[in-house]
């Protein structure tokens, strides 16, 4: 276990176009942080700057307190999973598994035990001769999941490890690697795209746009405090329905005209801003108004989730997405009304995407 | 990657190899070329141009350029005509056509010591076989290769048949890029096929012709080890061709500075034509995008 | 296509590569007989022309010091253009378009501008008629260099990157990965390589003189230079020599002649 602190870190290929831009991102020992953004947010980058692979252009990065910038990759005592496993074809399983123990001078009948416990507890005993181009790809993953559990390093970066998987074995992999972060006690820093990993898997998650890091939290925080824009629309599925709006006269109302009672702050009197509403704190009726901010409207679409039913309804003020229990009686074309809390409603300055926090 | 001195390291080996037989023996070459020495004695005192200015007036070395030209301006046209000819047919990618390409290849890498013994014995002039054939249709032996007129031409044919599978495995390279549909386009048009191999085929192959044209002089320029072998030069001076005559100036007769001169000018020449190359390789880039 | 029509092209393509290998394929032929038999037309079929080339003309010797020079020159050749083409492929350094440049150009410098100074400075330093003075100027090799590199840039990344993880550095990265993951090239190469080395005969007429020192293609030119000034050549054994000399090429045609071909054809098109 081992603590990890990037300090206003950035990196950029060609000047004037940083990928990454002054980052900042404190890692306790132990913890399992989930990078996640969507592709092109340099969340990748920022991995491969902590594992060594990519030249740090400016800022600090400590590895257990000290400055790690020069150390070059072999030293960090740090494991990796990549995404395309980068298994090495020419070797077997076994072989594969125990490489880096080899590297590292680990005798041959101790590298053969590690091999064994390692593929025991991935199920992969019954493969230990095979080459990787014979297995399925869910072995393959798991074999560069051994390989890098098969020493004990002080961390462990995964880079998608789960994206070339089918959705089933995805859960399930999910689960094992939640389990290992258990058992290895060992810090964890998870790339994905994938909002429901980062919100399953982390103890914090950093979201990453355009290189900026925009938010790292507990997934609750997350979740019920997004502090920004596009924290708020990236994470939460089916995402927040947003409508733009402006201050006037102490109030917010939306671009059509509809007042919203909410009190804007004085200063920012005038301006545009947007306000965002969770479909999953919407409530759906037909009748009579009972909340305090109702958007009458049509129903369009509906999907059903399963346990829920995801109800896309036409509003004055565009479109809203509200999820429903499956009890509602609602059918396409009905007409509707979706009433939100005062509390339930999101505010975010337009320009800058910045959260409004409303007393 | 985090790595500073180990690329260096790697390197090395090749660098100071390259440095060491190569570079460096230019700048010598060059060196030498103004001086007078002859292997053995302890100055080497600087004579400017005049190795030049002697090689430019002596009748030794206009004879090897004027071989060396002949032997090129021949052999060369030769070479291609033969390669694009033979190519045309072996374009198909069968086991029979890649057999045969390969025996057409097969003297391109084979020892040109051996080739150039072999063929001294075919046109040799009691036991050869070509006499022999000659004597079939009552024809007198001919010395082929003791008579001044006819010793270029065996080492032409010679030349040509060990290069020839080069050029054709080129030009099958660079048949094989023309795409189909152009054949066929040429075909529905109601094309006759000598029409369709100068009209169609024979532009497209342009590149690739300027390529081997440009290889093949280099290479004819530097040609070497058949005339050592076969003819040493002779007879009369009548294949001696300018790495010959150098190999003979600096090797035999220990003229050191007047053979540096001369590998000098054959140098300067030959850089001048591979620049020439990547010229028009730089062309055809563009052309194929 | 029918097959008649094929047995028509196979034959016809059989005749026209027997036709245009006739003279080497003759040349081996003759390699067999005794000298009456070549010369009168009747006599027999004999190894003694190899038992003699061997024995009495010190073709053994030459056939050693041909695969030491050639051998040596491979291994060499393969080894520093291997780490040179891994250095190029894989690292960014100051100078390195330029060491490239440089490494490449050699291909295109016509070999007998270094003759002469080559010479002198292998004579200074005692270097003539030595395996080492045969071997060295051979071993760098642009084309090895630049054909491999273009080969390593194919290995994809992140299998070194994973190395790297796995606490290689870079001599283990290239050594456990980037090698075994380029055996058909590495071999192909070499047999090039080896190839080229075994037939090269400038450099070696001039840097050895010791009858123990020579390759076989000195040998054989040699052997056929001396008959051939004396004016009686005895043809069966200058074409048992020239066999021996051709055998190594001819035996390793068969394996790498579609490399040797594609190869070529690269270079030509890039």
């Amino acid at each position: 276990m081992i603590s990890i602190a990037l300090e206003n870190v950035s990196k950029s290929y060609q000047a004037d176009t940083p990928v990454v831009k002054n980052v900042d991102l404190d890692i306790e020992p132990g913890e399992f942080v989930v990078i996640v953004g969507p592709s092109g947010c340099g969340k990748s980058t920022m991995m491969r700057m902590i594992a060594g692979l990519e030249r740090i252009s400016s800022g600090t990065l400590r590895i257990g307190g000290r400055v790690a910038n020069d150390i070059p990759p072999q030293h960090r005592d740090i494991a990796m999973v990549f995404q395309n496993y980068a298994l090495y074809p020419h070797l077997t399983v076994a072989e594969n598994i125990g490489f880096s123990l080899e590297m590292r001078g680990v005798s041959k009948t101790e590298r053969l035990r590690r091999v064994e416990v390692v593929a025991h507890l991935l199920q992969l005993s019954d493969y230990l001769h095979k080459k990787p181009k014979d297995l399925s790809g869910g072995q393959r993953q798991r074999v560069a999941m051994g390989r890098a559990i098969a020493r004990d390093a002080k961390t462990y970066l995964m880079d998608e490890p789960l994206s070339n998987l089918d959705a089933e074995l995805r859960s399930s992999m999910r689960a094992e690697i939640k389990h290992l972060h258990r058992q290895l006690k060992a810090t964890m820093i998870y790339v994905t795209h994938d909002q429901v990993e980062a919100l399953t898997l982390a103890d914090r998650i950093a979201v990453m746009n355009k290189g900026v890091l925009q938010q790292f939290d507990t997934p609750e925080k997350i979740y019920d405090d997004p502090a920004s824009l596009f924290v708020a629309g990236f994470i939460g599925s089916p995402p927040m329905n947003f409508i733009d709006a402006v201050c006037k006269e102490g109030l917010v109302k939306t671009i059509e005209g509809i007042r919203i009672p909410i009190t804007c702050p004085p200063e920012l009197e005038g301006s545009q801003v947007v306000i965002g509403l969770r479909p999953e704190n919407g409530v759906l009726s037909t009748g009579d108004k009972r909340m305090a901010i109702e958007f009458p409207g049509e129903v369009m679409l509906i999907e059903t989730t399963g346990s829920n039913r995801n109800i896309h309804a036409k509003t004055a003020t565009g479109p809203l997405i509200v999820v429903a229990p499956r009890s509602a009686a609602i059918g396409l074309g009905d007409n509707v009304s979706i009433g939100y809390r005062t509390e339930d409603v999101f505010l975010f300055e337009k320009n800058t995407g910045k959260r409004i926090h409303l007393l | 990657m985090l790595v500073r001195f180990t690329p260096y390291a790697m390197v090395l080996p090749i660098v100071l190899c390259i440095l060491a037989f190569t570079y460096w023996p230019i700048l010598v070459s060059f060196d030498l070329s103004f001086r007078h020495w002859d292997f053995m004695s302890s100055d080497k005192p600087f004579v400017g141009l005049s190795n030049y200015s002697e090689l430019v007036r002596s009748d030794e070395f206009w004879n090897s350029v004027t071989i060396t030209l002949i032997f090129t301006a021949i052999s060369v046209p030769l070479r291609l005509a033969l390669a694009i000819a033979i190519a045309r047919y072996l374009t198909t990618e069968s086991k029979t056509v890649r057999a045969l390409r390969g025996a057409f290849f097969l003297p391109a890498v084979t020892s040109s010591v051996a080739i150039a013994v072999i063929w001294s014995w075919i046109f040799s002039t009691d036991a050869g076989v070509a006499n022999a054939l000659l004597n079939n249709l009552g024809i007198a032996k001919v010395p082929w290769l003791q008579t001044p007129s006819l010793a270029l031409w065996v080492i032409i044919i010679v030349n040509t048949w060990k290069q020839l599978g080069y050029d054709i495995v080129i030009y099958v390279a660079g048949l094989q890029a023309i795409p189909e549909d152009l054949y066929e386009a040429a075909k529905m048009d109601g094309g006759k096929r000598w029409h369709t191999f100068r009209r169609v085929t024979f532009p497209l192959v342009m590149p690739t012709t300027y390529f081997l044209l440009i290889v093949s002089v280099i290479e004819s320029f530097q040609i070497f080890t058949i005339v050592d072998v076969m003819t040493q030069g002779g007879p009369a001076m009548s294949t001696d061709m300018m790495v010959n005559m150098l190999y003979r100036t600096g090797f035999t007769l220990f003229d050191v500075g007047k053979g540096s001169a001369l590998a000098v000018l054959l140098f300067v020449f030959l850089v001048v034509l591979t620049v020439l190359k990547s010229r028009i390789l730089g062309k055809r880039v563009h052309y194929e995008h | 296509m029918n097959t008649s029509g094929g047995v028509v092209l196979r034959s016809t393509a059989v005749a026209v590569g027997l036709l245009f290998l006739s003279p080497l394929l003759y040349g081996i032929w003759i390699s067999f007989q005794t000298a009456n038999r070549f010369f009168s037309g009747n006599g027999e079929m004999t190894l003694q022309n190899y038992v003699d080339a061997v024995e009495k003309m010190n073709f053994l010797r030459y056939l050693f010091n041909s695969l030491i020079v050639s051998g040596g020159v491979t291994i060499l050749s393969l080894a520093t253009s291997i780490m040179a083409a891994y250095a190029f492929s894989r690292f960014e350094f100051r100078g390195r378009d330029l060491i490239f440049g440089l490494v490449v150009a050699t291909l295109m410098i016509p070999g007998h501008i270094t003759l002469i100074p080559n010479y002198l400075n292998f004579a200074r330093v005692g270097l003539l008629d030595t395996y080492a003075g045969l071997i060295l100027p051979a071993v760098a090799n642009g084309f090895a260099t630049f054909f491999l590199r273009q080969y390593f840039r194919g290995i994809p990344r992140s299998l070194d990157e994973a190395a790297w993880m796995d606490g290689a550095n870079a001599w283990k990265v290239l050594y456990r990965v980037i090698i075994p993951m380029s055996k058909p090239a590495i071999y192909a190469m070499g047999l090039f390589i080896f190839l080229g080395e075994w037939n090269s005969y400038v450099w070696p007429l001039i840097a050895t003189d010791s009858p123990d020192m020579l390759t076989l293609q000195i040998g054989l030119a040699r052997l056929y230079k001396m008959d051939a000034q004396e004016g009686l050549v005895n043809w069966p054994l200058v074409m048992a020599a020239a066999t021996l000399t051709m055998l190594p090429v001819l035996l390793g045609f068969a394996l790498v002649e579609r490399h040797l071909v594609r190869g070529i054809s690269m270079g030509a098109i890039k």
